[in-house]
C-alpha cells in the first residue's frame, strides 16, 4: 500500500469516526486539513458505501446540504474544546504576532480595540473550516448558493460592540489566529501590490507576540 | 552646420535629456517619475539598511537586505527588537521564521500575476491623490532626499509623505497621515548602504530557529460571487477573480495604487457582531451578512480610514445570478 493509499484510508477512518461520534481531535484536524472538494467527494462516496453496507435508513447524514456535517464537527469540537484547558488552546495558535488584551492599555484612547467579533468560541472558527463553499455546494458545476441579488435581500446583523472591559476578560486565541491570518495575508498581498518591496511586511512583523 | 545651429541642437539635446530624467523646467523632479523610480529601486538595487517602524506609541527597528543573485531576487526583513521575527523572500516565495517553538510559515504565491511585484502606476495614483514635490531637500539617514506628498482627494484614504534618495530614488522615509495630518504610521531608515557584502547565508533561515511549519491555505483563483456597488475613486480590484482559501474563505483585493484593502468572505453558522479594530494605520472590520438562508462573515482589512471600511461594508453584496 502506498503512502497515498494510507492517507486516503486515514481520511475515511476519520470520517467514519466522526459519523459514529468517536472522532478525536486528530481526526477532526485531519479532516480539516483536506481540500474541501476532495473531502466533499469522499463524503459522498463514504455516505454511499456506508448506506449500502449498513442499510441504515435512520442515519441522515444529509450530504446534500453539508450543514449537518459541519454542525456535527462543530459540536464535537465544542465538546472537546470545553474539555481543554486554556494552555491547550494557546498551543493551537502558532507563534504569530498576536493581539492580546494586554496590548489595549498601551494604546492611545482613540486607538482602542473594540473588536468584539474576534472573541468567540473556538468551535465557530473550526466550523468555518469545514463549512467551506465547496462543501456547501452539492453540485460541483453550480455556483455556491447566492440566492439574493439585491441589497434589500441582504440582512445586516448588527449588535453593539463589546466593551473594552468585557473584551479583556474574553479568550481571544482563535479569533486572534483568524485575525493574524488575515493580517498576514493582507500584508503579503499589499507587499506584492504597492511597489514598496517588503516594507509593508514590517507592519505584521512588528506586532507583538503573545507570551 | 553653423555655430548657432550647433548650439540649437545642443540645447535641444540637453532639454530632451532633462525631460527623460523627469525634471520640469523649474528643476523640480516630476512626482510621477519619482514614484516610478522608487518602485523600481526596491527590486533593482542591492541594499542593506536598518529602519524604524512606528505606529501610535510603538516603535520597532528592522533590518532589510536585498540582492539580485543569479537571476533571483533575495530579500530579508529581520525584526531587531524583541521578537526576532524574520521574513525571507526569494522571488515569489515568502518564508516567515519565528523564534521559540519556531514556526516557519512558507507560502508560495500564485505564479500569476505575481511573477514580479506589481509596479507602481502613477497615473492610477493620480485618481486618488494630488502628487506634490517639495522644493526643499531633506536629509534622511545621512542622505539627501526628495520630499513628495500624496494628498488624498477625498476622505477615503490617508495622506502619504515619502522621502526618496536623491541619487537612486530609494524610499528613505514614509509617513502615513490622517485627515488632521496626525502621524499614523512611519517607516524611516536610520542607515542604509547600497553596496552591501551580502551572502546566501544572509537569506537562509537558521535551522535552529524553527521546527514546525505553519500550514497555510493555498490560494486558488475562483469566480468572484461578490461585488461592490461603489468604490472610492481610484480603487479597483487587483485581481479580476477572487482567491479561494482552502477553508472556504474567498479573498478579494482592492488598491488605489498606494493603499490596499483585503476582503475576506467566509460562510458561517452563527452571526457575529459588527466590529472594528484599529491598529495604527490598519483598520479591520467585520460584519455578518445573510444572503437567503446562508450567513457570511465579511472581514475587511486595510490601511484606510475607518469610514472607508464602513462604507465598503455597506455596498458589498452578491453579484447577480450567473
Amino acid at each position: 500500500m502506498t503512502a497515498s493509499d494510507d492517507s486516503q484510508q486515514a481520511v475515511l477512518e476519520s470520517l467514519s469516526a466522526m459519523f459514529d461520534d468517536e472522532a478525536n481531535q486528530q481526526d477532526l484536524h485531519d479532516l480539516m486539513a483536506q481540500d474541501s472538494a476532495d473531502l466533499n467527494d469522499k463524503m459522498a462516496a463514504f455516505h454511499l458505501i456506508q448506506h449500502t453496507l449498513r442499510k441504515e435508513t435512520d442515519v441522515d447524514l444529509n450530504i446534500q446540504s453539508g450543514f449537518n456535517l459541519a454542525a456535527r464537527v462543530s459540536a464535537q469540537i465544542e465538546q472537546e474544546t470545553g474539555e481543554k484547558n486554556a494552555s491547550n488552546v494557546v498551543a493551537l495558535a502558532p507563534l504569530l504576532p498576536s493581539l492580546t488584551p494586554d496590548m489595549v492599555s498601551d494604546i492611545a484612547p482613540q486607538k482602542r480595540y473594540f473588536w468584539s467579533g474576534f472573541a468567540v468560541a473556538a468551535s465557530v472558527a473550526f466550523a468555518i473550516v469545514v463549512g467551506g463553499n465547496l462543501l456547501l455546494n452539492p453540485e460541483p458545476n453550480k455556483a455556491p448558493t447566492v440566492a439574493a441579488h439585491t441589497a434589500s435581500d441582504i440582512d445586516t446583523l448588527t449588535v453593539p460592540v463589546t466593551s473594552l472591559a468585557e473584551l479583556k476578560k474574553q479568550p481571544m486565541d482563535i479569533d486572534n489566529l483568524r485575525l493574524q491570518n488575515y493580517l498576514r495575508q493582507h500584508a503579503e498581498q499589499a507587499t506584492m501590490t504597492v511597489g514598496r518591496g517588503m516594507i509593508p511586511m514590517a507592519r505584521i512583523a512588528s506586532y507583538p507576540i503573545k507570551e | 552646420m553653423t555655430l548657432s545651429g550647433l548650439l540649437r541642437v545642443s540645447l535641444m539635446m540637453l532639454c530632451a535629456s532633462l525631460s527623460s530624467l523627469g525634471y520640469s523646467a523649474s528643476n523640480t523632479p516630476d512626482a510621477a517619475h519619482l514614484l516610478e523610480q522608487m518602485s523600481n529601486s526596491f527590486s533593482t538595487l542591492d541594499y542593506d539598511g536598518i529602519f524604524i517602524h512606528s505606529e501610535n506609541t510603538r516603535m520597532n527597528s528592522m533590518r532589510v537586505q536585498h540582492q539580485q543573485r543569479k537571476g533571483k531576487e533575495y530579500e530579508s526583513l529581520v525584526d531587531l527588537d524583541g521578537n526576532k521575527i524574520q521574513v525571507i523572500r526569494i522571488d515569489d516565495t515568502v518564508i516567515c521564521v519565528y523564534p521559540n517553538e519556531a514556526v516557519a510559515d512558507k507560502q508560495v504565491m500564485s505564479s500569476t500575476p505575481f511573477k514580479r511585484f506589481i509596479g507602481l502606476d502613477s497615473e492610477h495614483l493620480k485618481l486618488g491623490y494630488n502628487l506634490v514635490v517639495s522644493n526643499k531637500v531633506a536629509r534622511i539617514a545621512g542622505r539627501e532626499a526628495y520630499q513628495l506628498r500624496l494628498e488624498p482627494k477625498d476622505q477615503y484614504r490617508y495622506a502619504h509623505e515619502v522621502w526618496l534618495d536623491k541619487g537612486n530614488y530609494f524610499l528613505l522615509k514614509h509617513d502615513m497621515l490622517d485627515q488632521n495630518d496626525a502621524l499614523l504610521d512611519r517607516i524611516q531608515f536610520t542607515s542604509v548602504t547600497f553596496d552591501p557584502d551580502l551572502k546566501v547565508a544572509d537569506f537562509t533561515p537558521n535551522k535552529e530557529s524553527y521546527s514546525k511549519q505553519l500550514v497555510e491555505p493555498k490560494a486558488r483563483r475562483v469566480k468572484s460571487l461578490w461585488k461592490f456597488d461603489w468604490l472610492p475613486e481610484g480603487f479597483s480590484l487587483v485581481w479580476p477573480e477572487a482567491r479561494a482559501l482552502n477553508h472556504g474563505t474567498s479573498m478579494l483585493l482592492l488598491s488605489d495604487g498606494m493603499a490596499t484593502i483585503s476582503v475576506f468572505v467566509e460562510p458561517v453558522m452563527k452571526t457575529k457582531a459588527t466590529s472594528y479594530l484599529l491598529i495604527g494605520a490598519t483598520v479591520a472590520g467585520e460584519k455578518t451578512l445573510k444572503v437567503g438562508k446562508q450567513l457570511y462573515l465579511v472581514t475587511m482589512v486595510g490601511e484606510v480610514p475607518k469610514v472607508t471600511i464602513e462604507k465598503l461594508m455597506s455596498v458589498f453584496m452578491p453579484k447577480a445570478r450567473l
